[in-house]
């Protein structure tokens, strides 16, 4: 009996008035571990739900084990059978009961008791190291360490089938790289997964995929099936990037510019156009393997935007536009941020990155004067944070700042006047820039009502309106697709490059360090890293080498066997990826006696660096 | 900066919010109308036994002369027990006791007793019971067997018929207006914490105190047209109570309270995380203000230190001028003390509760 089946699975809100997930059919077999990608609101949580009986849905076919979960009497056994991790950080736990109590909670309830209890209990918190926090209340773990508490209390009954909702969103990429460790390990005695995650990363990390988009299927099988494409994906690298980029949308609408890189979609019949274009600006360009970021934006397909001079800044301001010097925050004895300096050039895109908690959002509300700093010295445009530098400062919050009960128009016009810009000026500005921004036919709805997406662009706009030299972004992409991202991504390359603002976001997406400048790696409050992009993985392959995917049915042996060899290893999946000096070859691999199915080369990426200059500095 | 586009915003938001919105319109209207009409303060049906021993002429004529529908006479009694028995079980607020050879007694002129027996469990009805019950019985019998050397004629002015109506119509309303100002610069300055966006603001280069004023001004505005609304509407035509002075008078008066409430509120702002807190200390400080302001107890009938107490009170002041307005019919310019009290209060709360917002985001 399958784990799960679904045909045509339709859910609705509102009496149907919203569509959550329409015409969706996929199947999940016994030892699978799928997983579903997709943006914010693209219908994942609402096809769990659905899956596991906590939502009905409308119409189409859905079993469950066999079972219809709409049927709620029949389905009552079943759901012994499934545990459920909904989204949000530690949802299920008991904030104040400790890391083993609450453990020993979900084992009563699910009846695992005695002798059985105490050895599942010690296995689960030594593979997710909390075993020496086990006396520590759940509320006082940190994000990741609480999601891996929840892993572990689901994990204690031996579900048969295991539904986690974006269970690595917000979590710090060595503790992701625990858990889904952790999955791997439950995996491996036979039981399947299904899990969601709107990190495109994390997909080849699965044995099936399946792409979502406003509740509708875009692709799914393997890995290895779905990213597969007639056109050619090139890296471009040259001594002006930024030409080449907008030169490219001349042929193709996939370009994406990533630090001093492009990207691109070439489909074969616009090959020749390709090379004319690259003998004319003379770039190199290295063919490289399709991801599935490649793979959206092919299907979804990007938008060019260019920005009207509107945005340029009247105020000059100094070329160490940010300054920030041993900067300590903390509240009572728990120290947010921790002797952080950086400086920030005019014009520059500098990235802060790390996982929930890390102290992004402690220190840029420190850098604008929101809280004060315990120690150390700040300056933005050249003075400390009061009235005058608060004009040059364009900022949006985690929250998105904007007022769901008024229309777009309104929040415009309203955080005009808040920065000084009349209504009349507001309203002009908006009629040159809402084509842009594909703004037009939102301006007289209530924000409550838009996608994700759209409240993101109309948040950026409104802290646009005073034409700012200075922008501060905190997290402004949490949750949006690749697409949407993009087109943030330009706006903000726009500002930056043609009209010289200086631009500092906040980010826990890894593969956005690609966008930016220069980027400060962060975790739990200290620096780790700083450098741009491609400095800092330069850095990592001259310390690790290059990296590769080895294919394998035995990831576990296999990864035991690499590191017995002293090689520096990492899972994904029924791959393990590993990094050497030497280059790896098959024969090399069949020279060390190590089993292998494929052997694929692969790269160093942010995350990359990110763990192990994590674990470095531990 | 344009300062009526912050008042727009409060305004559009205000009534967007249709659970507040009905609130608003329920507490101004059907509110004030079901305390008017439902709180009476006279005595109604109160059902009471005989317990008739001497079963004469006279003692029938007495207990004839409780009248219905104040009084509801249920029967008579005759032992102790019984007695006991009704008032335990709240069949009735009162017994009438009439002895033996009461009627012979009287006629002869020796003194006699009635016993007046009330069910001390009913409050208020019990109170008002026996002070009816002892004015028939004086009356009767003042009547019939002699006169009294001095007769006392009362005479109430501006509410001839004592009626409960109109004092609960304007107590309520001033209730209401008290409870809106209280709650509605708070939640406006509290929701905006909670979605984060006071950040931005103290971020943008508005100070953070136009932002404030801005609520207050909006939200005044909104109460003061609901007690345009309440007093032309609800209080004038529905409860259908007489109004003395000039509603111009009225409003200006509650113009001058708006500042004094919502620099109570801006406190109120700056103590609550979220809007639950904002509701409970509402209620907190709802409840001193409105019992030392001397509309539910005389401030006269308390005890000396809740009447010093009393002076803190804002509201003591605006209802001691509201209601001179409203039932003297006592024009604005008359009220110096009231006026000036609340200028002081006013303006001293409302530059305080500010400043803590302020300093506390």
């Amino acid at each position: 009996m399958k784990p799960v089946e679904c045909e045509k699975l339709r859910i609705t809100y509102r009496k149907g008035k919203t569509v959550a997930v329409d015409n969706l059919s996929f199947t999940v077999n016994s030892g699978d571990i799928f997983i579903f990608i997709g943006p914010d609101g693209a219908g994942k949580s609402s096809t769990f739900k659905a899956v596991c009986g906590v939502l009905t849905y409308d119409s189409g076919k859905l079993l469950t084990f066999g079972v219809d979960p709409n049927d709620e009497k029949s389905f009552e056994p079943v759901k012994e059978k499934i545990s459920f991790m909904p989204q949000g950080l530690g949802q299920n736990l008991y904030k104040r009961l400790s890391v083993e109590e609450n453990v020993d909670f979900f084992a009563d309830l699910y009846g695992v008791t005695g002798e059985e209890r105490e050895r599942r209990k010690e296995l689960l918190l030594k593979t997710t190291g909390l075993y020496e926090f086990r006396d520590r209340p759940a509320g006082k773990l940190s994000g990741g360490m609480m999601q891996k508490l929840s892993l572990c209390c689901i994990l204690i009954h031996r579900p048969e089938l295991l539904v986690l909702d974006e269970p690595t969103t917000g979590v710090d990429p060595v503790s992701r790289r625990e858990i889904w460790r952790l999955l791997y390990s439950f995996n491996r005695e036979g039981q399947t997964v299904l899990l969601s995650t709107s990190y495109l990363d994390e997909a080849e990390r699965g044995t099936e995929l399946l792409l979502m988009k406003n509740g509708k299927k875009i692709v799914s099988g393997s890995y290895e099936d779905v990213v597969k494409t007639d056109s050619k994906v090139f890296l471009i690298t040259s001594d002006n990037p930024y030409a080449v980029y907008q030169k490219l949308w001349d042929i193709t609408n996939t370009p994406r510019l990533k630090g001093d890189t492009v990207r691109v979609l070439i489909p074969p019949e616009k090959l020749e156009d390709f090379r004319e274009l690259q003998e004319k600006l003379n770039f190199s360009a290295q063919p490289v393997e399709p991801d599935l970021e490649d793979l959206f934006v092919e299907k979804i397909g990007l938008r060019r935007v260019v920005l009207p001079p509107v945005f340029k800044p009247k105020t000059e301001v100094p070329e160490n536009t940010v300054v920030v010097e041993n900067v300590v925050k903390k509240f009572g004895d728990f120290t947010a941020v921790d002797g952080v300096s950086f400086t920030v050039k005019r014009g520059e895109i500098f990235g802060l990155l790390g996982p929930n908690g890390a102290g992004k959002t402690t220190l840029i509300k420190t850098i604008l004067g929101l809280y004060s700093p315990t120690s150390g010295r700040i300056s933005v445009a050249g003075k400390p944070v009061g009235k005058d530098v608060k004009k040059l400062i364009g900022y949006t919050s985690q929250k998105f700042s904007l007022y769901y009960d008024l229309t777009v128009l309104e929040n415009l016009i309203y955080w005009g006047s808040v920065y000084g810009v009349s209504p009349s000026t507001v309203k002009s500005l908006v009629s040159q820039v809402a084509p842009v921004f594909e703004l037009q036919e939102f301006l007289n709805r209530q924000v409550a009502e838009l996608p994700l997406g759209i409240k993101q662009r109309v948040a950026l706009l409104s802290a646009l309106l005073h034409s700012p030299p200075i922008l501060f972004l905190d997290e402004p992409t949490s949750g949006v697709d690749p697409v949407e991202r993009d087109v943030f991504w330009q706006v903000i390359r726009e500002l930056s490059k043609k009209f010289g603002v200086t631009v500092l976001i906040t980010t826990h997406y890894m593969d956005e360090a690609e966008y930016c400048d220069r980027v400060l790696l962060m975790n739990r409050g200290k620096a780790v890293a700083l450098g741009s992009p491609r400095k800092l993985k330069e850095e990592l392959k001259e310390e690790l080498g290059n990296a590769y995917l080895i294919y394998t049915d035995e990831p576990f042996d296999l990864e035991e066997k690499l590191k017995s060899l002293g090689f520096k290893t990492a899972l994904f999946g029924r791959k393990v990826k590993v990094y050497s000096l030497k280059p790896v070859t098959e024969d090399y691999l069949k020279e060390l006696g190590i089993p292998f199915k494929k052997l694929k080369s692969s790269y160093i990426t942010m995350e990359d660096v990110f763990v192990f200059r994590v674990l470095n500095d531990v | 900066m344009n300062f009526f586009i912050l008042l727009y915003k409060e305004i559009v938001q205000f009534l967007r919010n249709r659970g507040l919105l009905l609130f608003a319109v329920y507490a101004f209207t059907l509110d004030i109308y079901l305390a008017a009409t439902g709180i009476d303060l006279t005595l109604k049906n109160a059902s009471f036994y005989a317990q008739d021993f001497d079963n004469s002429y006279t003692s029938r004529e007495l207990l004839s002369k409780f009248p219905e529908p104040y009084f509801h006479f249920k029967g008579y009694l005759l032992s102790d027990k019984s007695v006991e028995d009704v008032l335990l079980k709240d069949k009735a607020v009162g017994v009438i006791r009439i002895p033996f050879n009461f009627e012979k007694k009287l006629k002869k002129g020796d003194r006699t007793e009635i016993a007046v027996i009330v069910n001390g469990a009913e409050v208020s009805a019990s109170y008002l019971f026996s002070a009816y019950a002892t004015q028939i019985i004086y009356n009767f019998i003042t009547g019939r067997f002699f006169k009294p050397p001095i007769e006392v004629v009362p005479r109430i002015y501006f509410n001839q018929n004592a009626s409960s109506k109109l004092f609960m119509a304007y107590s309520e309303l001033l209730t209401v207006i008290t409870l809106f100002l209280l709650l509605l610069p708070a939640s406006a300055v509290v929701l905006e914490k909670e979605r984060g966006n006071v950040e931005m603001l103290t971020v943008s280069p508005l100070p953070n105190i136009v932002f404030m004023v801005a609520k207050s001004v909006a939200m005044g505005l909104i109460v003061l047209l609901f007690t345009a609304f309440a007093l032309f509407f609800t209080v004038e035509r529905v409860v259908a109570v007489p109004f003395r002075g000039s509603e111009l008078d009225f409003l200006l008066l509650t113009l001058l309270y708006v500042f004094t409430a919502s620099g109570l509120s801006m406190f109120i702002a700056s103590l609550s995380e979220n809007m639950l807190q904002v509701s409970q200390l509402t209620i907190l400080l709802l409840i001193p203000i409105l019992y030392l302001s001397g509309n539910w107890t005389p401030i006269e009938a308390m005890p000396k230190l809740l009447q010093w107490l009393s002076v803190l009170s804002p509201l003591k002041y605006y209802i001691d001028g509201a209601l001179a307005i409203a039932i003297k019919g006592v024009p604005l310019k008359e009220l110096t003390s009231d006026i000036l009290a609340l200028t002081l209060q006013g303006g001293a709360l409302f530059a305080l509760g500010n400043y803590f917002m302020v300093r506390k985001i």
